[in-house]
């Protein structure tokens, strides 16, 4: 039987694998020869230094031995708080560190050992070079988060299996799932306190005006929102969730209604009654539940599947069966979780998140040892890492719009005459931070909660482009214009 | 050896022709500064060259005198305070310009982590080499510096040598126009600087522009064409060796050991128009390079093994260009310079492992230099075994004048 000979595209594609590996082989393809070139460089200098088998070590044992050295109650919540919430935080931190010291490393170590001067020589762009450390360094990360994350999958499955049939049946409907939120809607009070606002000073300027404006503004604000968002005791609220769009999704699905809310009189046990009705009014679907549940706590409660009306809301009623008044916070005070999509797909577009924060860390690592000595840089690359960890403190300032402290008794704010500058720098700040601190892939697989595509192209968009975008520029620039041989001792 | 003081010096070739230039520098000046832009050294103080194509050009002078501040402006890692500098009609930081340059740094700038072979393989990919080709410049060039033994050893490994070695290989990966040498046999030993030297030789035969900057005078006035020397920052002298070394009124003449009596006829000739504290009589001594490579090379014939770098073996064929050119080009050297220094009727004594320096200086003296400069870039002969080939009428028109001349000295008329 004659036999077909291979055509000569694929003996060449063969010899070519057989050559470089199907990576080295794609990324020729992808990158072309100089750049895939720089990027092996980078990768190796990773695996003969030793840190690639360092840090997988370190993975390892952070996957393994923590859940195994951390004791876990037996509940799917408390498995879920060891393997994700604090399994994957280490796994990011320890990630997040090397990219670090890699990309510091990579490039300044190179310009400090005068290894660049070989390199700049050669023709390839200067950017080249840059991108090609940045591509190494990423399909180093890639590499190590997909190892951990599969380490990670499969521990879960393994301890998955010694919970008891019903914590099994909580994980799998509670965590390893994404499911969508539908919230309160959110108001918008500024038109009414500023409203309410003038009507006081129309009313009695004077003693309008004794108080600080933005004292006056801040009390109107609360009270309007009270009057929305608390339950008087014995009274009745009714609050109705737009799943409009998801409504075909849902059919014969469980809900799940995350509810927090505060008390005004404390209870000695600190457990508090309610009455709730879920369902179209009088519709036979329609449930009623009593129930105690502690205050200042999130409190989830499953409710039964298809309880939306034909327009897909979904309707809730809240009785207060206290003496106490309760209050349910607009934001974030009730949240209703439904099944949207698999664990596989939202572990994964978690990762691609995480992978895109340890992608940003890279580029400002590379942009800052293009400009500085490598421990200059790693010091900088430090600082501009705590300053994004520090968004909560850059809000309180901007929030105050002052740096110093409030008078207790007045609630007057002190400024400085530094301030306008400092505040305004901070807002700025803050904005940027907020562009890369605004995703928190751990917290929603922790919570089961979705990560939709749409949120992972978000990420792209804001960490990837813009901000990537923005320290792969300086970065580029800078290596550019940069002379490479000042630091030589020879002339 | 007889020195004696020649009267009337020789008149110095200086035909001006136009040169293609490979580097063009203008007023060139580099001034470091400190953080705060204080003047902190200025290293290279208004200077002014230009390198020719196909020339070996040496940058001599001492220690911090500017010499590799300029090659590093030449290489676009450091940019001019003032003035301009063109490689190839280009700004140094011409990317495509690069493709055609090859440089060893003054130190091992490489990376300590990859092999021998990873790193020829590696800067072969930024020349956009296809695997094959780039595999078989990496054999031959670890074939030529000698490094065959150690190609899987890391570089950080590595003796200075054999850093300098896999340096060089580095440089010569894309077969470069222009390949600039920065303190080349910086650690090497003799054999190696000796290889590096005919490399160099080798490299200017092709037609390549080679730039050496060393410190070590004997570098380069054994394989530069012409000279640039630097003294604090500035040019003091350049032009071609022989119109810097030349001393017009002493001749040197090497004989075999004469008879007692002929000799002392020779000097009575001499005598007769040289005052007798001006004529010098010695036996030519052997340099301590040419000693130590007859030794070396009796030893490998004996098969001594090493386990660092071996002795080099012949220019990497793809830097030879041609097929037809596989012979290795110090051995060519040596020949036209024997050939010129024995006369064209030549007895076919085997020639000794290499002529010593001394004989090649009377040599020089006693030969048209231009028609050596003519011979010794001559194509190369087809196979190193055999014999050279007859001298043509030029060329004996012009051994037959040195015969004469070197007759006349012994009075005795030429064979």
């Amino acid at each position: 039987m004659d036999s077909e000979s291979p055509s000569p595209l694929r003996n060449l594609l063969s010899k070519a694998t057989a050559k470089l590996g199907v990576f080295g082989l794609l990324a020729r393809i992808v990158l072309g020869h100089q750049l895939a070139a720089i990027a092996w460089l980078t990768m190796k200098s990773a695996f003969r230094y030793k840190l690639f088998i360092a840090i997988i070590v370190a993975l390892a044992l952070i996957v393994i031995g923590l859940p195994m050295g951390l004791k876990s109650d037996g509940t799917a919540q408390g498995l879920t708080r060891i393997l994700l919430t604090y399994t994957l935080g280490s796994i990011t931190v320890l990630m997040a560190v090397f990219t670090m010291w890699l990309s510091c490393g990579a490039l300044a170590r190179d310009i400090d050992e005068c290894q660049i001067q070989t390199l700049a020589v050669k023709p390839v762009a200067r950017w080249q070079i840059w991108l090609g450390k940045l591509i190494g360094i990423l399909t180093l990360n890639a590499m190590l988060l997909g190892f951990a994350g599969c380490v990670l999958v499969g521990m879960i499955e393994h301890r998955a299996s010694q919970l008891t049939v019903l914590e099994r049946q909580v994980l799998e409907n509670e965590v390893l799932v994404g499911r969508g939120v539908v919230r309160m809607p959110k108001i918008d009070y500024a038109p009414d306190v500023e409203k309410t606002y003038q009507a006081m000073l129309l009313e009695n300027e004077a003693a309008t005006k004794e108080v600080p404006e933005q004292v006056a503004k801040g009390s109107i604000l609360a009270a309007l929102q009270a009057q929305d968002e608390v339950l008087p005791s014995g009274h009745t609220r009714v609050l109705n969730l737009r799943l409009t769009d998801v409504k075909d999704n849902l059919k014969d699905l469980p809900l799940f209604m995350k509810l927090k809310f505060f008390a005004t009189k404390k209870d000695k046990n600190n457990v508090y009654y309610l009455d709730i009705v879920v369902g179209p009014p009088g519709a036979t679907e329609s449930r009623s539940r009593s129930v105690e549940l502690p205050a200042n706590t999130v409190n989830t409660i499953t409710l039964p599947p298809n309880l939306l009306d034909d327009e897909g809301n979904l309707r809730i009623e809240f009785s207060n069966l206290n003496e106490s008044d309760l209050l349910i916070p607009i934001d974030g005070g009730l949240e209703v979780l439904f099944r949207e999509h698999g664990f596989a797909g939202n572990f994964f577009r978690g990762m691609a998140i995480i992978f895109l924060w340890l992608a940003l860390l890279a580029t400002i690592g590379l942009a800052a040892s293009s400009l500085l000595s490598f421990p200059v840089a790693a010091f900088f690359s430090m600082g501009v890492l705590i300053v994004g960890l520090s968004g909560g403190t850059l809000s309180s300032v901007v929030e105050k719009g002052a740096t110093g402290a409030s008078n207790h008794e007045t609630g007057a704010v002190e400024r400085g005459l530094l301030d306008p500058f400092v505040v305004t720098f901070f807002a700025v700040t803050l904005k940027i931070v907020n562009l890369v601190e605004s995703f928190s892939p751990i917290e929603s697989l922790s919570e089961g909660r979705s990560i939709t595509w749409g949120e992972l192209g978000k990420a792209v968009f804001q960490i990837g482009i813009i901000m990537g975008g923005f320290f792969s520029g300086v970065g580029m620039v800078a290596l550019t214009r940069r002379e490479l041989a000042t630091g030589q001792s020879h002339m | 050896m007889i020195s004696v003081e020649e009267p009337k010096p020789e008149p110095i070739d200086a035909a001006a022709e136009p040169h293609e230039h490979v580097v063009v520098a203008r007023g060139l000046t580099k001034v470091f500064k400190d953080f705060w832009g204080r003047h902190k050294a200025r290293a290279v103080n208004d200077v002014d060259f230009e390198v020719r194509k196909g020339e070996v050009l040496g940058l001599l002078g001492p220690n911090g005198s500017g010499k590799t501040t300029t090659v590093k402006m030449m290489l676009g890692l450091l940019y001019p305070t003032k003035g301009h500098i063109e490689v190839f009609g280009q700004s140094p930081r011409h990317v495509g310009t690069k493709a055609r340059i090859g440089y060893l740094p003054e130190e091992s700038y490489l990376y300590r982590y990859l092999d021998s072979d990873e790193t020829l393989n590696f800067f072969g990919s930024l020349f956009k080499l296809e695997s094959k080709e780039r595999q078989e410049r990496a054999d031959q060039l670890i074939e030529m510096v000698g490094l065959k033994n150690a190609r899987n050893r890391l570089v950080g490994e590595f003796s200075k040598g054999m850093q300098r070695r896999i340096g060089l290989a580095q440089a010569l990966i894309n077969d470069p126009d222009l390949v600039i040498l920065d303190e080349p046999t910086s650690g090497l030993d003799p054999i190696g600087c000796r290889e590096i030297k005919d490399l160099i030789l080798a490299l200017s035969e092709r037609g390549k522009t080679v730039i050496l900057s060393s410190h070590l005078l004997s570098d380069v006035e054994d394989v530069c064409d012409r000279v640039v020397i630097y003294y604090g920052g500035r040019v003091q002298a350049m032009g071609t060796l022989k119109e810097l070394l030349k001393e017009p009124d002493t001749i040197q003449i090497s004989t075999p050991v004469l008879p007692k009596e002929t000799l002392q006829r020779v000097l009575a000739t001499i005598r007769a128009d040289v005052d007798e504290g001006a004529v010098r009589v010695d036996n030519p001594t052997q340099n301590l390079e040419s000693y130590f490579l007859g030794v070396v090379k009796r030893a490998k014939e004996a098969e001594a093994e090493t386990s660092g770098a071996t002795s080099g073996s012949a220019v990497a064929p793809y830097l030879r260009g041609g097929e037809a050119e596989k012979i290795t080009v110090a051995p060519q050297t040596d020949k036209v310079l024997e050939r010129l220094t024995r006369g064209a009727a030549a007895e076919e004594e085997p020639a000794k492992a290499a002529a010593t320096s001394a004989a090649k200086q009377a040599a020089d003296e006693s030969v048209d230099h231009d028609r050596l400069t003519q011979l010794a870039s001559a194509k190369p002969e087809p196979a190193a075994e055999k014999a050279p080939p007859p001298p043509t009428e030029e060329a004996q028109a012009k051994l037959d004048e040195a015969n004469d001349k070197l007759s006349s000295f012994l009075n005795k008329p030429k064979d």
